[in-house]
Formats: C-alpha cells, sequence, structure tokens
C-alpha cells in the first residue's frame, strides 16, 4: 500500500497509509472495536478502493470473519471456486486437491455440506482451506480469533505451512503470543502511517 | 414545495444511477462476449445450464396452461363479437396476435415473476452476506461468474417458451374453434402456412433476446444494489418487477413499430 486514503463516511476513515510485507512476516492490526481494521482489510483485499493511493498484491488468500462462502454451493465446490475460476483446472483435479486440503483441516467428514448446515468455526475453516487452495502471497485473515483455540490453531498452522504473509487483524493479542513468538511480526495501531519494523521475540502486553 | 422537489431529485438521481449501472454492465457484457477466450467457458456453461433449467423447464406447465387457455378464450371470444367475418380471416388474425404479441408478452410476464424475483433475490441475498465481497477479494469478476451465465439462462429459456406458448396457443386456440365449428386438421396447416410470415419468425428471435436480456440484467443489478439491511432485498424485488415490467412494455412497442410499422 502506498498512501493509500480512504473516507466514505460509511466506513471509518483511514489518513494516509504506507505499507509493504516480506515473505513471512506477519502483521497484526491493533485496535479498539471501530478503529477501522476491518476497512484496513478490505482495503487491502481490493473489496473497497481507496479515494488515493496504490495498493499492489496479487494473488490474495482472504478469509473474512462471517459470510463469504456461497451457501448453494457444498464446502469443497467453495473451497475449489477460485481454482476452478482462474487456473482452469479440471473438476476432477482440483476436486481432488480441494478434498486433499479440506480433510487436512479436519473437514473430510462434511466436504458435501453446504455452509449453512455446518459450524461456523467449519465455516472458518473451510474459508481458509480456500485461501490456502490459491497459494497467495498474501493471507488476510480478519478476527482469527473468534472461534474455538482448535480452529485458530490450525488456522495459523496452515498458513504458517504456506510459508506467506500474513496480516492479521485481531481483537486482543493472548491467544496469539505463542505464534508470534516462532515468527517476525510487526504491529499496526490506529493512527500508525507505517508499521514500526518487525520484532522477533514475545510481544510486550500492549 | 421544497420537501416535494428534495424527493423528486432523490428519485431522479437514483434513476439515472441505476440507467447508468445497467448501461455499463451491457457494454462490459458486450465486450466480454467479443473477447471469449478470457472467459471460463466450463463454468459458464454449466451455470447457464442451470438457469436455463430453472427458467425454462420448470415454467413450462405455467406457461402452457397459459397458452391454451388464452388461445382458447381469444378464439371463443373472436368467434362470437366477429361472427361476419369467414372462419379463415379469424384464425389469421388469432394465429398473428398470438406469436407476434401475446407470446412474448405473456412469457415477459411469467419470467418476470419467476425469474426475475429469483435472480434479484440471490444476487441480494449473496450482496448482503458478504459473498460477493468474497468473491471480489478473490478476483472472480461478478460480471462473468453472476450476471453473464444468468442472462445467456434467460435468453435460451425466453425463447424456448415463446415458441412453445406459441405452439401451445395456437393448439388451444384450434381446440376451442372445433367445439364451436367443425374444423379440419388440414385447415389448421393451411391456417399455419399462410399467417405467418418472415418478419414474425425475426420478431419472436428478436423479443426473446431482448426481454430475456433485459429481465436478467434489471434483476441482477437491483439485486447488486442491495445493502444495509435485509429490508432492502424484497424492496429492490419489487423495484425489479415494476422496472421489469415497464422496460419489457417499452421494448415490446419499440420492436412491433420497427418491424411491422416500417
Amino acid at each position: 500500500m502506498r498512501g493509500v486514503r480512504f473516507d466514505d463516511g460509511h466506513h471509518p476513515a483511514i489518513r494516509e497509509l504506507d505499507l509493504s510485507l516480506e515473505a513471512g512476516e506477519r502483521l497484526v492490526a491493533f485496535g479498539a472495536s471501530g478503529s477501522g481494521k476491518r476497512t484496513f482489510l478490505k482495503l487491502a483485499a481490493g473489496i473497497l478502493k481507496p479515494d488515493a493511493g496504490t495498493i499492489e498484491s496479487e494473488p490474495l488468500g482472504y478469509v473474512p470473519s462471517e459470510g463469504g462462502l456461497l451457501s448453494n454451493l457444498s464446502l469443497l465446490d467453495n473451497a475449489i471456486l477460485p481454482l476452478v475460476y482462474h487456473k482452469r483446472l479440471p473438476l476432477a483435479r482440483a476436486a481432488e486437491r480441494g478434498r486433499a486440503a479440506l480433510s487436512e483441516l479436519g473437514l473430510g467428514d462434511r466436504l458435501e455440506r453446504r455452509p449453512a448446515t455446518v459450524s461456523a468455526s467449519a465455516r472458518r475453516l473451510a474459508q481458509l482451506a480456500r485461501a490456502m487452495l490459491v497459494e497467495p502471497s498474501v493471507f488476510l485473515l480478519d478476527d482469527p480469533l473468534e472461534e474455538n483455540r482448535g480452529a485458530l490453531k490450525a488456522t495459523l498452522d496452515g498458513t504458517s505451512k504456506a510459508g506467506k504473509d500474513l496480516p492479521a487483524i485481531i481483537a486482543d493479542v493472548k491467544d496469539l503470543v505463542a505464534d508470534l513468538k516462532r515468527h517476525p511480526w510487526r504491529l499496526l495501531r490506529k493512527g500508525d502511517a507505517q508499521p514500526p519494523p518487525p520484532q522477533s521475540s514475545g510481544p510486550k502486553q500492549p | 414545495m421544497r420537501g416535494f422537489l428534495i424527493a423528486l431529485g432523490r428519485a431522479a438521481r437514483r434513476t439515472l444511477s441505476l440507467v447508468g449501472q445497467v448501461a455499463r454492465l451491457n457494454v462490459l457484457l458486450a465486450l466480454a462476449l467479443l473477447s471469449p477466450r478470457r472467459l471460463n467457458f466450463r463454468l459458464i456453461l454449466r451455470l447457464t445450464a442451470s438457469q436455463a433449467r430453472f427458467t425454462g423447464l420448470e415454467a413450462v406447465p405455467l406457461v402452457g396452461a397459459c397458452a391454451v387457455l388464452v388461445g382458447g378464450l381469444a378464439v371463443v371470444q373472436t368467434f362470437g363479437l366477429l361472427a361476419g367475418l369467414a372462419d379463415a380471416t379469424i384464425g389469421k388474425l388469432l394465429v398473428g396476435i398470438i406469436v407476434r404479441e401475446f407470446g412474448p408478452l405473456l412469457v415477459a410476464v411469467v419470467l418476470i415473476g419467476r425469474s426475475g424475483t429469483a435472480i434479484a433475490t440471490e444476487v441480494g441475498a449473496m450482496s448482503l452476506s458478504g459473498e460477493l465481497d468474497a468473491l471480489k477479494a478473490f478476483r472472480i469478476g461478478e460480471l462473468d461468474f453472476i450476471v453473464l451465465p444468468r442472462a445467456l439462462g434467460m435468453i435460451l429459456a425466453t425463447f424456448s417458451l415463446i415458441v412453445f406458448f406459441d405452439a401451445a396457443g395456437i393448439l388451444g386456440g384450434f381446440g376451442a374453434a372445433s367445439l364451436l365449428k367443425d374444423v379440419s386438421l388440414s385447415g389448421l396447416r393451411e391456417l399455419l402456412l399462410y399467417s405467418l410470415t418472415n418478419a414474425d419468425l425475426a420478431v419472436t428471435a428478436v423479443k426473446a433476446v431482448v426481454f430475456g436480456h433485459a429481465v436478467a440484467v434489471l434483476a441482477c443489478v437491483y439485486g447488486l444494489r442491495v445493502r444495509g439491511s435485509s429490508t432492502e432485498l424484497p424492496k429492490a424485488v419489487t423495484r425489479a418487477v415494476v422496472a421489469s415490467m415497464g422496460v419489457v412494455l417499452a421494448l415490446d412497442t419499440a420492436i412491433t413499430a420497427a418491424f411491422y410499422m416500417l
């Protein structure tokens, strides 16, 4: 992101933001409710367009905190959709990859179910699988702490296995501590125009 | 007075915004069709097929029933009101009216009521639930994933339904006629041969494409604009129905004028 500015009266405003991430880095956006973390994430994902400035990154793995799975497709079909659409894999091969990814996350027994018929954490894991299958350069996670710790751990393990960038939006830092101890990470708070340089030791309690 | 002007201005802005969105969508669709290599055919075909099945195949009983009844009723009334005219003339009149106007218009009404509402609701719900946001984040174009298959499916279904309606309507009319008078099967064949012109076939095709496309695009646009709360959803659907009716009638008038009055 470079010189990004955003204000449309509906979402929290972002004044001026310059941000670039290296491979393997984690960025944690931290702030009180309403401080603009989700807006930041949506700008990064390309869902919202900034009023000024440029944003570059492709491909993206987006994992929102709710909604986001097409409700009339099974978990498997949802997970492989970006693959089928962009890479034009034949259905059988895409399904194979999808099954592998979903089973790895523990959803092997629920592949054919629709999103509304499974638990919220299952939905979250399916969205993560979808993001992982795209092999993105950046993962965008919205509120990964919302579900139980099992799902969170799978989320963090999954993204570290992919070994990629991981900007994450969280509401509180507690559960993230163990993971952060293992990777270089940076903290972005409301009002920052740029996140501070990476730190490798565990986080200080804010 | 001021309040009235404000409301008028708001309505005008919204209408212009809608017209702009529809125009933009049409241009993008045309451009997408002109460079087909970039489209994912397999996926689009699958989606088109399922839309065509819902809009077309599943509407057959309703359309068939309407057609037979309309054809029969039209015969009954015309025979009664136009007692002086020759049978052949009445027959020609009926075939012409069913094929040229009743068929396309009544099919359009069924289309709007069934598929227009379904598409607007589905797309609107996707907008509200964040599904569209996720698609955008994964760079899955709403144009070729959502709008294009629906428009194509609608066009295919509309054409088939109009032809089906014409056939069923004429048969229904023939059935009613044979109840009222002595009519022969060969008389029917002659009737059909001499009543329909080349313009009729062209008009059927044009109306099918135009109506199917218009209803699909309008339903999608109204659905895509839904946001904020779930009460916006039924509002959008109602507005889509009203707009579709108006647009279909306007287009029908234009096409009829172009083909039959010039």
